[in-house]
C-alpha cells in the first residue's frame, strides 16, 4: 500500500490537483488517434490537423500515406448513372432498368420486380414471358446479349418484322422498334451507350435512332405505389414530348401525353438569354418525375416535373445534375512528418543528390 | 423464480458476469450484454470469469456508461433475432427501422458527454474491445475536428503547440488555402 502511494507520488511530473487527472488528448495512444484521423473526410480537415501539433502531424502523416486508406473526399455527379464507372458497386443498374420493366410484363414483374437489387432484377427481367424484352436491356453483365455486339428486340409487341409498317393507332406519335445496348470495348465492364430504335410518322419518317440526349425514361416518384407511371420523356427538335404507355385492344403503344415548346415556354425564366434554343437543347439528366434539359449553346440547367410540366430553374436537383457518388481522390493532400529542413540537408541516405532525405522530410 | 422460470430465464439467470472496475465496485451484468466486449468473451470462453472479471483500466464512472452502452445494444441485437422469425417481412422492417432510430438516437444522448468522458470511453471500448463503441467514440471526435482550425483544435483538446514558429509557417506557407 505504501509502495503503491510511493509510486503514486513520484509518478507525478504533471500538476494533478486531483488523485486523478483527467484524461486529455494525450492519454489517448497513437493508433487511436490513428482510427480518429482515418474518419476525418476532407483535404481541409486533413491539412488543419496535420497543423495542430507534431504528434497529429505524424498521425495525419501516417493515415495519408498507409497503403489501402481510401479517400472519401466528396462527390462527384455523373449525369448518366449508366456511364458510370463506379456504378457496378453504388448503382447495380441504370435507373431505365426497372422503368422498362413494368412495361415489358405488367402483371409478372409489378410488386416483386420492384426489385431493390440486382438479384431480384434478375429474376424479374427473366420472368416475364410474353416478350423476351426485358432481357436484353440489362446492361448487368447478361449471358443473353451478344457480346461486344448489340442486342435489341421489340419494346411493343409489334414485331420488328412488321414494325416497319406505320402503328396502327391514330394517337400513337411513334413506335420504340428496340432498345440497343452498345458493349464498347473502350469502356468499364458493363457500361455502354443505349440506343433507342423507334418509328415515327412525324419525325423523320421511318426508322430513327435516339440516344440519351434525346430521350429519357422516367419514373414516377418514389413513393407512389404501383402500378408505376413510367414516361418516355423525348425530345423532339426543341419541343419535349412525354409519352406514356396505354393499352389499346392488344397493343401496347407509346401516347403522347403532354408536349412543351421549350423556347416559348423557358422565356419567363430568370436568366434566360435569347440566343437559347436555336441548337436543338439537350437532356442532361432524369431523376424520378423530373427531367433536366440544357440549351446546347450554354449550360443553362432547368427541370421539367413530367407530371405537371412545371418547370424550374430555381432548384437543387438542377444544380446536382445526375446521380451523386463519391469520389476517392488519387492524389492526397501533402503532409510531411517533418516540417522543416533536417540535419542532412537532402543529402541523406534517401534519394541521395535528388534531393529529399527521406519519405517524411521536406528537404530539397 | 426457480419454480417459475423456464429454462431459458435460468440459464440467462445463471449466466451473470461479474465486472469489477479500478476503483473494485462492482457490476452484474448477463452475459449477452458482457460478450459485446471481444476481451470478455474470450475471458468467457476461457472460463476465467468465476469470482469477476477485473478491469483495472476503466473506472466505475466509465464502466457503468460502457455497460449502460451495451444493455442497450445487447437488447436491440436481440430484439433483430426475435423479430425476424415472427414477424412478415413488411413487420420486420418496420420494427427493424424502428430499432434503428431508437438506437441512433440512444447512441447520439450517449455521446452527449464532456470531453475527457469521451476519451475515457474511447480508451475503455479499446481495452474491452467493444468495436460499436470505439467507431462511435473516434466518429464523435473527428466530428468535432472537421471544420475547425487549428488553434480551435488545440483550445478543445487542451493541446500544447509544439510546432516551432518556423514550421508553423512553412505549414501555412505550403497550403494557404487549407486555413483561410
Amino acid at each position: 500500500m505504501e509502495k503503491k502511494a510511493a509510486a503514486m507520488r513520484r509518478k507525478k511530473p504533471t500538476p494533478a490537483t486531483t488523485r486523478r487527472p483527467t484524461t486529455q488528448e494525450k492519454d489517448v495512444p497513437y493508433h487511436l488517434l490513428v482510427l480518429v484521423m482515418r474518419r476525418l473526410d476532407s483535404h481541409i480537415s486533413f491539412l488543419r490537423a496535420a497543423a495542430v501539433c507534431k504528434r497529429w502531424r505524424r498521425v495525419v502523416y501516417v493515415v495519408l500515406t498507409r497503403p489501402g486508406f481510401i479517400y472519401p473526399f466528396g462527390h462527384y455527379h455523373v449525369p448518366d448513372p449508366s456511364y458510370s464507372p463506379a456504378q457496378h458497386r453504388v448503382h447495380p443498374r441504370p435507373t431505365f432498368h426497372r422503368q422498362l420493366r413494368p412495361l415489358a410484363s405488367p402483371s409478372t414483374s409489378s410488386r416483386g420486380g420492384a426489385g431493390r437489387g440486382s438479384s431480384s432484377t434478375a429474376a424479374a427481367a427473366s420472368s416475364s414471358p410474353t416478350r423476351g424484352a426485358a432481357a436484353s436491356y440489362r446492361t448487368s453483365s447478361s449471358a443473353n446479349r451478344s457480346p461486344g455486339g448489340t442486342a435489341g428486340s421489340n419494346l411493343t409487341r409489334t414485331p420488328s418484322t412488321t414494325a416497319a409498317s406505320a402503328p396502327s393507332s391514330p394517337r400513337t406519335d411513334f413506335t420504340v422498334i428496340c432498345v440497343t445496348y452498345d458493349r464498347s470495348d473502350r469502356m468499364a465492364q458493363d457500361v455502354g451507350p443505349l440506343t433507342v430504335r423507334l418509328y415515327s410518322d412525324r419525325y423523320r419518317r421511318g426508322w430513327g435512332w435516339l440516344d440519351k440526349c434525346n430521350f429519357r425514361f422516367v419514373d414516377e416518384v418514389r413513393e407512389v405505389v404501383y402500378p408505376e407511371i413510367v414516361r418516355l420523356a423525348c425530345l423532339i427538335g426543341d419541343e419535349l414530348r412525354v409519352y406514356v404507355e396505354e393499352a389499346q385492344g392488344h397493343t401496347r403503344n407509346w401516347v403522347l401525353k403532354r408536349k412543351l415548346c421549350l423556347p416559348e415556354t423557358t422565356l419567363g425564366l430568370p436568366r434566360r438569354k435569347a440566343c437559347y434554343f436555336g441548337l436543338i437543347p439537350k437532356l442532361v439528366t432524369a431523376g424520378d418525375g423530373y427531367i433536366v434539359l440544357t440549351p446546347a449553346e450554354e449550360t443553362w440547367l432547368f427541370s421539367v416535373e413530367l407530371k405537371t410540366m412545371r418547370m424550374e430553374r430555381e432548384h437543387s436537383r438542377n444544380r446536382i445534375a445526375g446521380e451523386v457518388y463519391t469520389y476517392e481522390l488519387q492524389t492526397s493532400p501533402n503532409v510531411h512528418a517533418s516540417v522543416v529542413k533536417c540535419k542532412r540537408e537532402g543529402h541523406g541516405p534517401f534519394r541521395r543528390g535528388v534531393g529529399s532525405c527521406s519519405h517524411i522530410c521536406v528537404c530539397g | 423464480m426457480a419454480s417459475a422460470g423456464s429454462g431459458d430465464e435460468k440459464a440467462a439467470a445463471a449466466a451473470m458476469i461479474t465486472l469489477i472496475s479500478s476503483d473494485n465496485e462492482k457490476f452484474e451484468v448477463t452475459e449477452a450484454t458482457a460478450t459485446l466486449s471481444q476481451t470478455i468473451r474470450h475471458m468467457i470462453e476461457d472460463g476465467c470469469t468465476d469470482g469477476g472479471v477485473p478491469l483495472p483500466n476503466v473506472t466505475s464512472k466509465i464502466l457503468a456508461r460502457v455497460i449502460e452502452y451495451c444493455k442497450k445494444h445487447a437488447t436491440a441485437a436481440a430484439g433483430e433475432e426475435g423479430s425476424s422469425s415472427s414477424f412478415s417481412d413488411a413487420a420486420f422492417l418496420e420494427v427493424d427501422r424502428a430499432f434503428l432510430e431508437e438506437l441512433e438516437e440512444f447512441d447520439d444522448a450517449f455521446l452527449e458527454v464532456d470531453r475527457a468522458t469521451l476519451f475515457d470511453l474511447i480508451l475503455a471500448a479499446n481495452y474491452l474491445d467493444i468495436k460499436g463503441l470505439l467507431n462511435l467514440t473516434c466518429q464523435k471526435v473527428a466530428d468535432s475536428v472537421k471544420g475547425k482550425t487549428p488553434e480551435q483544435i488545440r483550445e478543445m483538446y487542451n493541446i500544447v503547440n509544439d510546432l516551432t514558429p518556423e514550421e508553423e509557417a512553412e505549414i501555412r506557407r505550403e497550403t494557404q488555402w487549407a486555413f483561410e
